[in-house]
Parts: structure tokens; sequence; C-alpha cells
């Protein structure tokens, strides 16, 4: 409900006084009083006064007077006359204009009766004016309130919230509902709500562009006004008992107006009274659809802001990643290249010395002992030389980068691995995969993985062993993920971590396990996962970027 | 058969080892370290048989190729020559485009190297390079008698 207006704001305390001042001077009469009638009851209390004699009389009169709605002449025997005049403003009285006379004989005549009633009138006219201020100060206070809001708060809830209280608060309204439009299904979605009696219900209502009263709203982009929602066949009954109800369109800017998508949502208030909103309410609520819109298109614009945000970080971090690996490529191949030359040259240095030595004579013994020695020294170079080549593994470029079908290079994989015996091989593979950005070291991997497989499930019952791909993942980053599962033991979480790790020694002793894999499919950025549990089989997920523009395809 | 060899490598240590290896066989050794000597000695030797060639001659330097320039030079120049190329960080791709495009002899990793392979190797391209050169000499001297005939028989 409106709050009721305080009698001083309602009448200008100043204005009151010279009326009563005028009254006693026009009609000659001794004194004036102003009654105000509190709207709440029939209580008539005085607010201004001039010169009023210190007579007792009936203080009944103002309320006489209001019930009557004319003026009443009385007189207080041997004391005072008396004349009074409701202050009316078309049926509504709002008070009553007094004026005492000492002499009790006192005749008030027909002019002394018609200045009195058009003063009356004119307090009430004024009162009405400055109850139409009092209410724009409020609704302007409010829309301060809701400015600050704006401007200081990025929580678009919190403000649409506010504009919807003071909405209803200033109207006076028991119910009110904020709903925006959801362009790609045309649901209006309640974005906030106030006053009693909403519940799973009335929350769960979403009414589509093309239903009720948002329809009329949405379809002619003005405010509705009902003063009897009864009578309005569109109208669609949320909350029993209404009467008047009034809606104004949440529309972009006046220099987007007209285009298709201006209407964003609708401000809808209801009260059980009946012509319970006027005009002005509507202005109103016009300027805090203002409001509303400019909350919603800052809260619009701040995902938007928010989500280049993100995006552009995760190129960023992309890109660091990708810098990071172009530095370690260039040293792993720097270094590569050096111990190849440097070590390298241990090797084929001992045969020469064993050559040389073969055309001399030389006691047995000693023989043996250069021969185990060139051994010793060729080996252990060799060995360096074998793990410096799986170190760098990860970094060798085989081949320009191509784009390739994953699925072909999985079944390349298994080919060259052989048959598996007695395992069942299941290939779930999706069709139409998008090719990715990788080289063909990408199949020794699967190689590696597939073997790693097969020797895994050589002691379980069941063998089976399950390939799968899938393409995944939205319009900002697309995969392709590789899965490799087998019905071996597994391995316990402890095992898993330690899987990665540069130290784990592969089965031909030089190698550096798996850790190159891992470090290959990151570099083109990708990722590597294993779950297993102990006795549960293991199973292996690469996860491999797809460059923004390659289509699915078949042959590249 | 003694051939007239042109090594061209950084690595002093692999260029004195590959060179003794080979002027102990008897074959007729010159060696470079750069690009530019390379050049300066091909424009000195007459009669090349082979040329081992070291693809990277820039150890700081990870996209030189001069020895594959070398190679590409050699291999529209010089009909006889044979080139073997040698490389310390062999790809694939490399060793495909020496033989592809510019007719390698034959190419050896130097973390793989194995000197009587590398001997036998240099033995045939060097056999090789000596009997295209007996075969284009001899039929140049065909060429050269016919002309004189036919000369003889229009005076």
């Amino acid at each position: 409900m409106r709050p009721d207006p305080a009698p001083d704001e309602i009448f200008d305390p100043y204005f009151l006084q010279s009326i009563v001042q005028h009254a006693v001077h026009l009609l000659g009469a001794g004194g004036s009083g102003f009654y105000f009638r509190d709207p709440g009851g029939e209580r008539a209390a005085m607010v201004a006064a001039f010169n009023l004699p210190e007579v007792p009389w009936d203080e009944s009169l103002p309320g006489r007077v209001i019930e009557a709605r004319k003026l009443l002449e009385e007189r207080i025997a041997g004391r005072a006359a008396l004349l009074a005049s409701p202050a009316a403003l078309h049926d509504d009285v709002l008070g009553v204009l007094v004026v005492v006379d000492r002499d009790p004989e006192r005749v008030f005549g027909d002019r002394d009766r018609a200045a009195l009633r058009s003063m009356a009138d004119l307090a009430a006219a004024a009162s009405r004016q400055s109850l139409r201020l009092a209410r724009m100060t409020a609704q302007f206070r409010a829309l301060h309130v809701i400015d600050l809001a704006l401007s200081s708060s990025l929580e678009p809830d919190r403000v649409l919230n506010l504009i919807l209280e003071k909405a209803v608060e200033l109207v006076g309204a028991e119910h009110g509902s904020l709903r925006e439009l959801n362009p790609g299904t045309g649901e209006l979605i309640l974005r906030a709500h106030h006053g009693a009696g909403w519940n799973e219900r009335t929350l769960a209502y979403t009414p589509r562009v093309g239903e009720g009263v948002m329809q009329w709203v949405a379809k002619h982009r003005r405010p509705y006004l009902c003063a009897n929602v009864q009578k309005d066949p569109n109208y669609v009954v949320l909350f029993e008992d209404m009467r008047s109800s009034v809606a104004v369109p949440l529309l972009t800017s006046p220099e987007c107006r007209g285009l298709k998508d201006d209407f964003l949502g609708v401000l809808l208030l209801e009260s059980s009274r009946p012509s319970a909103f006027d005009r002005q309410d509507v202005e109103l609520l016009d300027a805090l659809a203002q409001e509303a819109v400019i909350a919603i298109q800052n809260a619009r614009q701040h995902q938007r802001l928010q989500s280049m945000h993100v995006r552009l970080k995760a190129e960023q971090e992309k890109r660091l990643a990708a810098e990071k690996w172009t530095v370690m490529g260039q040293a792993a191949t720097s270094l590569a290249h050096r111990i190849n030359n440097l070590i390298g040259i241990v090797p084929a240095g001992a045969a020469e010395i064993a050559r040389s030595l073969s055309g001399l004579e030389i006691p047995e013994c000693e023989r043996e002992w250069i021969d185990a020695n060139l051994g010793r020294i060729e080996r252990n170079a060799r060995f360096v030389l074998k793990m410096s080549d799986a170190l760098f593994r990860p970094f060798k470029e085989t081949g320009p980068p191509g784009l390739f079908d994953v699925n072909r290079l999985l079944s390349e994989a298994l080919e060259s691995c052989g048959p598996h015996g007695d395992v069942r091989i299941v290939r779930d593979f999706e069709e139409r995969l998008p090719r990715i950005e990788s080289s063909m070291l990408l199949v020794d991997i699967f190689f590696e993985l597939i073997f790693n497989a097969g020797k895994a499930m050589e002691g379980s019952a069941e063998k089976v062993l399950t390939l799968r791909t899938r393409a995944a993942g939205g319009d900002e980053t697309r995969w392709v993920t590789v899965q490799i599962q087998d019905t071996g033991p597994g391995f316990s979480g402890e095992q898993a971590g330690r899987m990665w790790d540069i130290f784990q020694q592969s089965r031909n002793g030089v190698g550096f396990g798996l850790w190159w894999i891992k470090t290959f499919i990151e570099r083109h950025g990708g990722a590597v996962d294993c779950e297993s549990e102990p006795g549960k089989g293991s199973t292996f997920t690469i996860r491999l970027p797809v460059q923004a523009h390659n289509d699915p395809g078949g042959e590249t | 058969m003694r051939g007239n060899i042109l090594i061209v490598e950084d690595y002093a240590d692999w260029r004195e080892l590959l060179g003794g290896m080979l002027s102990r066989e008897g074959h007729e050794v010159t060696a470079a370290a750069t690009l530019e000597e390379a050049r300066r000695l091909l424009a000195e030797i007459g009669n090349l048989d082979l040329a081992i060639l070291d693809i990277r001659l820039a150890e700081a330097d990870e996209t030189n190729e001069d020895g594959m320039r070398l190679l590409s030079e050699i291999s529209m120049e010089r009909g006889f020559t044979r080139v073997i190329v040698i490389s310390g960080h062999g790809t694939m791709e490399k060793q495909r485009k020496a033989f592809r495009e510019f007719k390698a002899f034959d190419f050896f990793r130097k973390e793989q190297f194995d000197s009587e392979e590398f001997r036998k190797a240099v033995k045939d391209a060097v056999e090789e390079a000596a009997r295209d050169r007996r075969r284009a000499r001899e039929s140049e001297y065909i060429l050269g008698r016919r002309f004189e005939m036919w000369r003889k028989d229009n005076d």
C-alpha cells in the first residue's frame, strides 16, 4: 500500500495560514480554523488557526460537515455564530474550513457562503498539488537510490530487486514482478519479485511472449494500465482477487527502438483495489523500467566482458605454453645435436682402435684387456646415445606437422602391434572425427599404449582391448579424445601417480617410460590421463586439441 | 681404388677421424669446416669423386643447413661427384630430402655410426664416380673420333 501522507505533506502550513487569515478578513469574522480530514477515519484535526476566540463550541461540527459534504451554519446561543465549509476536490472531502463570529446574532449571507466555499476549495486544490509534489519527491528519492545502486553495484539481481521494491512501494501495489525476455526461447524469465503471496507455483510460472498482458505489452511496446483486470480477457490470473494491474515494457534506449531486439522484458504490478494506479504511476514505472534496462544491459555487457576475459586468458595461457614448448624444443634439439656429435665419436673411435690393433702383434692377455676396455667404452657411449635419443624423443620432428585422422592412426598402430592372440578388440570409433594437427609420432604413442595394454592382460582371464574415439568440447575449444582401455590387473593410485615420472624405467631399460608420451602430448596442447583400480583394468585417455578451422573429414 | 674425397664437417674430431680413416685407406682427402672453405676447395679440386657433408655446419644455429646447400650445389654442377651426408641429429625429413631431391649416395647418423658400413659406402661411391667419369671420357672419345671421320669424309 502506498503510505498515507502526513497532513503537512498534503497541506502547506503557510498556505493554510494565509487561507484562514483571509477567511477572517473577507467575512469580517472573529477567527478561523482549518480542519484536516484523517483519510483513515472520520476524525478531523485542526491544522491551522487564526484568532480563534476562546469559546467552547461543538467540536463535532467539522465531522458533521464532512459527512454532510455541504456548508453548515451553527449558533452557540449568546456567544458565537459559526460557518463551516467542506474543502472538496471533486467528490473527495479533504478538510473543513470554519469561521467563528463573536456576535451570536451574525447572519452569514450568500456572499459569505460563496467566499468561504471557494476558499475551502482553493485549499483542497492546493493540497492536491502538494500531494503530487510529495509523490514526485518520493519518486525522485527512489530513483536516486536506484541510480546509486546502478552505478555502484555489479550485481544485476540486487539492482533489479531494489527497482521492483521501490516500484511496489511507490505505486502502492501488492505484488510486483520484473521479467527479462530470453530472446532464444521467447520466455519471460522472472528476475525479481516482491510482495506477499509468492509461492512455489507462482514462482515457477514463466510466461512466453504472446501470453496474457505480457503479449499486449510486448506487441505494442506500450504501458498497460487496467482498472479492473476481471474485465480483461487477456489477463492471466496468477494471484487471486487482483483488480488493478499496470505493466510497462523494458525497452532499450530510444536510438535502438524499433530494432528487432529492443524489447528486453516487462515490469508488472498489481493491486487488489480497483483503480489503484494512475497515469502518474505509469510515468514513474516507465522511469524505473529505464533503470532496469540499464541494469540488464550492464549485466549483459559485464557477462560479455567476463566471457571475453576468460577466452583471452585461455588463449594467452595456450600461447605461453606453446612458447614454452618451442623454447624447450629448441634447447632439446640443440642439446641432442651436441651429445650425438660429442659422444657419437666415442664408439667410432673405439672401433678404429680395435681395427688398428687387429693388425698388430700384441700378447693375448693384453689384447683381451684392451678389447674388454674398448667394449666398455663403446657400450657405455652407446647407452648414453640411446638415453639421449629417448630423452629428446618427444621433441623430435618427424616431418612437417600435418592433419591426421586419429581413427586411422589408431588402426595403424593396432596393426603394427600385431595380433594379440586371444585378446578381443573392440573398436568404438566416432565417425567423421575432426582431424588434428600433430605428427606421425602419435602412431608410436598409440603403439606403445596398445602394446602395454596387451602385455598387462597377459595373465588375465578376460582379455578385452577397447579403443574409443570421440569428438568433444563446445564452440570455443574442441577436442578429440582417445581411450585405450584394458581388462588387465590395473594398478593403485600410488602407481598411477608415478607412471608419468621421468625416472620410471621402460621395458627396454633406456627410455623414460611414459614420460615422453605425456611430454609429447602436452607439447601439442593436449593432455593424457590414466584411470585404474586394482583388479578393474586401466583406461588411458588422450585429449588432443582440434584447430578451429579443421572440418571433419576423411583422408588427409 | 684411390678416390679424391672432400670432407666438410665443423666438428674437428669428426673431421679428423673420418679424414684419417679414409686417407689410411689410400684416398686423397681434403677437409673443410665451413661452407665458404668448402666452396673454395670445390673450385680448386678438379676430379672430385666424393664429398662427405655434415648437414649442420654451425653448432649454435639450429636452422643451419649449409651441408644441404652444398649438396644441392654439387648435385647440380658436378655430374660425377657422389655425396654422402652425415648428421648429428638426423630427421627423417632431411634424409628423405637428401635422397629424393639431390640424389645423395648415402646417409649416416653420428649417433649410430658404423665404421665398416661407412668404409664400404665410400668405396662404392668412389668406384661409381670413377666408372662414370671413365665412361664419359670414352663416349667423348668416340664422339670425337666420329667427328674426325666425318670431317675426313666431307673434306
